[in-house]
């Protein structure tokens, strides 16, 4: 039975190293060729995807980290839409809803129900990591 | 099935809260929810809380309305409420208690065990 592994991020992206495990991880599952069925960002993990972050120079770019890793695997980083609406994270199209100058959301990440999270578990062949 | 454990009061982070809308989701997505309060989460449970007086939004009606989304399995582990000295009689009727040792088994039976 091949796992079909499903990838929850909950880390704050300020206060944990976990963002870059997560990635170092998700690297080797690719080079494996294993099967990432949904990566999510619940929680204050969303906050990664906020174009607005200024990390001082000689810290890691997670948000850069992230969009490279999306860009060569093509697998489609989900951000939950009620956590990053919660936290300042919106798109262009609550923007523009809200009337609210710019939107914030990085590319390469889409905003997404807890449904696409909740469908992607209830796989038989689901394997949960989660980074907190 | 899924287990949905919860180790944090509501008014410790949102934890509580995107924990309960996980639970709602999976429940409406037609998974079995199993909901299971420990550490300090089974505070989430006393019936006397008084959210009105620090002006918080009040966390113990999403519990009582659990039922109608489907999601009828509330546990407490019982060495938590122990070490807390909290007696049954203080809790929402709908939980059940079990041991550290019930909850390991279910954990072993469910597909995903999942603790924000």
């Amino acid at each position: 039975m091949k796992n079909n592994f499903v990838i929850l991020i909950t880390a704050s992206p300020q206060n944990s190293q976990s963002h870059l495990t997560a990635i170092r991880y998700l690297n080797s599952l690719i080079n494996r060729k294993e099967s990432v069925s949904c990566i999510f960002f619940y929680q204050d993990a969303v906050a990664v995807a906020n174009i607005f972050n200024q990390p001082p120079s000689d810290e890691p770019e997670l948000l850069k980290a992230w969009r490279k890793f999306a860009k060569t695997s093509k697998v489609e980083l989900m951000t939950c839409v009620a956590a990053s609406f919660r936290r300042g994270v919106i798109d262009k199209e609550e923007a523009s809803n809200r009337e609210i100058n710019s939107a914030n959301l990085s590319e390469h990440f889409s905003l997404a129900g807890l449904g696409q999270l909740s469908a992607a578990l209830s796989n038989p062949n689901a394997k949960l990591v989660h980074f907190k | 099935m899924i287990n949905i454990v919860i180790h944090q009061t509501a008014l410790t982070n949102a934890s509580f809260k995107e924990s309960i809308d996980l639970a709602l989701v999976c429940a409406a997505f037609d998974q079995k929810v199993n909901l299971i309060f420990v550490d300090n989460g089974v505070y989430n449970l006393m019936t006397k809380q008084n959210y009105q007086s620090i002006g918080d939004k009040n966390h113990l009606d999403i519990l009582k309305g659990l039922e109608f989304y489907d999601i009828e399995n509330i546990y407490v582990e019982e060495e938590s409420l122990e070490n807390r000295k909290i007696s049954k009689n203080k809790l929402i009727e709908s939980c059940k208690i079990l041991s550290i040792n019930e909850i390991k088994r279910l954990h072993e039976k469910s597909n995903q065990v999942v603790s924000l």
